[in-house]
């Protein structure tokens, strides 16, 4: 297993791909914190402060399908497998790879964030117990993420469709996400305007309830970008929950990725 | 004799095709053992198996003993180094990047062996170009390299040949031939250019339909190949005395039939038969090669059907 991290942390330094991933983390809270110099506000360490889970979303998408693609594409993967390195070690060396490779564009977007933000607008609002709850929740949903495109990417050998497929499921997630979290923040009573003084309130139709509501909101949960939204939008009432699925869904992901993969006929 | 590799009664099946039915074939220690069939006869994926990279349907494949279901298989494995079709290498880096990343792989404790390797396949001149601006054959030089950084005794190459300009051919032979000789690695290479197996091989085996049809030696396939004349009798026992007369090396193939080999005075032997009352029938001169003997073992007809898998 070392041999193998070993390997894939010194093609992560020659990838180009990975580079760019962490140039393009840097530059988000740069150009934010900017912004919000010429817009003139003392949040902007706070509002910026828990973007990442949605960029890292996408970018580990790209990143693990084309990374992991090229041991396909170009062949290489062979090498690990017939000097008789094991088809799980494989896996997890590249899982845990991956996840190493997050936690870099993390430091890339948190870099320019402590130091020009803490510099330009003072220390955030947040307290240090909230920051490390939700970083830790964070930290959780960026290994379900990596734990999801993995399993694709090992799963299909072909660099360009696991690419596709992984960015395909980053962006629906992220439309399913958005969509059930405007169901989910619909109002039980609205104002009924017109009718009386115009203050009245009467029940909101599209509000969800009952299973509905329980079965949307466990949905959002448990997708990572559903999770990533709420750490970024700060509309999680339960954080707490979170973890559990992000942990359920990386195991179910790595178990399911490790047996089709050593079932997998490789060319 | 010793094998590096035994197989037996192997088969792979995808879905409803079967790429190997049965294959039983024995790689000799020590040998070039060239394996010869058309495409789609199951060459690549017996490569595939032996290099764990597909599981067999059933059948039992065995690398120096080791059996492909034991868990020694992995450590067995070791010893072997293999480029599969394509070189196995990642096209952004270069000769030395590539090697040392095998090198990791492997676990290797330092890369001082590295400038030695890309010497003996010819790449040491390479600096800082990558794989993607290599030509073929320098290609095909850097995937041997990769398969050789673990030092193996046992060296799959599937089709190494392919693609190749007639220099990259001869320096692939040589580098195999210098292998084979000054380091002891049994080598198995699975190609469709006869001439150039011919040229390299010590033991051969015919692969047609996912079966071995035939394994021998160089010196077998060569006496099976070497100049011969077949000859019908009425009496092969005349036949038999007057050859034996003239001191001739021959092979009687039926009550009726014989084969001779060597240089032969037709002549001579047509009167002193006649002498003997007996009469000649038929006469054939055959001269095969490898490409003839192939095509004779496993059927000319079927030969012009092929199956890329």
């Amino acid at each position: 297993m070392n041999r193998l991290l070993i390997a894939n942390l010194m093609r992560l330094k020659h990838s180009k791909l990975f580079w760019a991933a962490l140039a393009v983390m840097a530059a988000v809270p740069t150009v934010a914190i900017f912004s919000k110099l010429i817009y003139g506000t003392n949040r902007a360490v706070d509002d910026a402060m828990f973007l990442y889970p949605i960029l890292i979303g996408v970018a580990v998408a790209i990143f693990i399908g084309i990374f992991m693609g090229t041991e396909y594409s170009e062949g290489t993967i062979r090498n690990k497998l017939m000097i008789g390195h094991t088809r799980p070690m494989i896996y997890l060396a590249n899982l845990i790879t991956a996840f190493g490779a997050a936690l870099a564009m993390l430091v890339a977007y948190m870099l320019p964030l402590l130091v020009l933000g803490f510099s330009i607008f003072g220390t955030p609002f947040m307290s240090g117990a909230t920051f490390a709850k939700i970083f830790f929740v964070s930290l959780t949903a960026i290994l379900s993420f990596c734990a999801l495109h993995m399993m694709v990417s090992m799963i299909y050998a072909n660099k360009a469709g696991a690419s596709v497929v992984n960015l395909l499921t980053a962006f629906l997630m992220l439309f399913i996400a958005s969509w059930l979290l405007s169901k989910l923040s619909e109002p039980e009573f609205i104002t009924a305007y017109g009718t009386g003084s115009g203050t009245e309130l009467i029940r909101n139709s599209a509000y969800l309830e009952g299973g509905l509501r329980i079965f949307c909101q466990m949905l959002v949960d448990l997708l990572p970008m559903g999770q990533a939204m709420q750490i970024a939008l700060g509309v999680c009432d339960k954080l707490w929950v979170l973890p559990i699925y992000s942990v359920a869904l990386t195991a179910v992901c790595t178990v399911v990725g490790i047996a089709v993969f050593n079932k997998k006929n490789i060319k | 004799m010793e094998y590096v590799l035994q197989t037996s009664d192997l088969k792979k099946t995808y879905g409803h095709y079967t790429a190997l039915n049965g294959l039983s074939m024995n790689v000799p220690k020590g040998s070039i053992y060239g394996f010869v069939g058309k495409n789609g006869s199951g060459k690549t994926t017996l490569i595939r198996l032996v290099c764990g990279l597909q599981q067999p349907t059933e059948g039992e494949l065995q690398i120096y003993g080791v059996g492909h279901n034991d868990r020694a298989i992995s450590k067995v494995r070791r010893k072997l180094g293999a480029v599969v079709e394509t070189p196995s290498i990642y096209l952004s880096m270069t000769a030395e990047e590539n090697l040392k990343e095998q090198y990791r792989i492997l676990g290797m404790p330092s890369f001082e062996d590295i400038a030695e390797l890309l010497k003996l396949v010819g790449l040491e001149n390479t600096g800082k170009k990558t794989a993607k601006n290599f030509s073929l054959g320098m290609r095909q030089r850097l995937g041997i390299a990769i398969a050789l950084a673990g030092q193996p005794d046992f060296l799959i190459l599937d089709e190494p040949v392919n693609g190749l300009d007639p220099q990259g051919i001869v320096e692939i032979r040589e580098l195999i031939l210098k292998l084979n000789r000054e380091r002891g690695i049994t080598v198995l290479i699975s190609s469709h250019i006869l001439d150039e197996l011919a040229k390299l091989a010590t033991h051969f085996g015919f692969i047609d339909r996912g079966r071995v049809v035939r394994e021998l030696s160089a010196a077998e396939l060569e006496s099976a190949c070497r100049k011969r004349v077949e000859i019908a009798v009425t009496d092969i026992k005349a036949l038999c005395k007057a050859l034996d007369g003239f001191g001739l090396e021959y092979a009687v193939t039926s009550d009726a039939r014989a084969e001779i080999y060597g240089e032969l005075d037709i002549t001579e032997l047509t009167l002193k038969l006649y002498e003997s009352g007996c009469r000649v029938l038929a006469l054939n001169e055959r001269n095969e090669d490898l490409e003839s003997f192939y095509i004779n073992l496993v059927g000319g007809d079927r030969n012009e059907q092929t199956i890329d898998r």
